[in-house]
């Protein structure tokens, strides 16, 4: 059984019908819950996701859809020692990398995730080979 | 509650003759594996087999929750927008 960890845009292109990348993310999700996948994702990536659903809906929604994720999905919190430990990693790394991004990453590999899931290409594309963990895209599942 | 290494159980099967619930650890990393129950225990396994199915079908509902009126947004922007809340 895989486990994968999901990015904000992942779930922001599965909920919105309006965005570009819905129909693609629908899919893949799809394929991700018949599979009996193990879905993860992060307390940050949460508050943004339920943001963005009560900015375009209202509470209601926003609490029905925290519930369907929170009732499934498992949900990572980094602790004292994950910032510090993240933190000696992107010392020795390229100075370009982003500290946010990093930080998922980070949580998905100490989740013992398999994948990560965005659609942003360029997604900690300078600490990629730190972690055993891979990132794919949408069409990779 | 009793804790085992599946390497402990493989070396002495009868410790699966008489328990209730087995805790089933990596002792090398110190970390729970999962958890062993008794047969008595199949009810409220298979109730939360069907628990999960049911929250995961329910999850499907997920797919297109939301409407919005700005589909071109990207994630770092909406973060801003978020974090502008506490300027």
């Amino acid at each position: 059984m895989n486990k994968y960890f999901l990015d904000t845009n992942f779930f922001l292109d599965v909920a919105d019908s309006n965005r570009e990348r819905h129909s693609l993310a629908a899919d893949c999700f799809q394929r991700l819950l018949e599979q009996e996948s193990r879905l993860f994702t992060s307390s940050d990536i949460l508050t943004t996701v339920a943001y963005f659903v009560q900015k375009h809906e209202d509470l209601t929604q926003c609490l029905k859809v925290m519930d369907m994720i929170a009732n499934e999905v498992e949900i990572v919190c980094a602790s004292n020692s994950d910032f510090l430990k993240l933190n000696l990693i992107l010392q020795s790394g390229n100075s370009k990398n982003d500290y946010e991004d990093s930080l998922q990453l980070y949580l998905a590999d100490k989740s013992d995730c398999d994948y990560l899931i965005t659609s942003d290409n360029k997604f900690c594309q300078h600490l990629r080979e730190v972690f055993t963990l891979k990132v794919i895209g949408l069409s990779d599942v | 509650m009793q804790s085992l290494s599946v390497s402990e159980i493989q070396r002495n099967l009868q410790n699966l003759n008489d328990f209730d619930v087995l805790e089933i650890v990596d002792k090398k990393r110190n970390v729970v594996k999962g958890y062993f129950l008794d047969g008595r225990y199949k009810a409220l396994i298979d109730e939360l087999l069907k628990k999960r199915a049911s929250n995961r079908k329910n999850l499907m509902g997920l797919i297109g929750s939301v409407s919005s009126q700005q589909p071109d947004q990207t994630v770092d922007q909406l973060r801003d927008e978020h974090l502008s809340k506490y300027e």
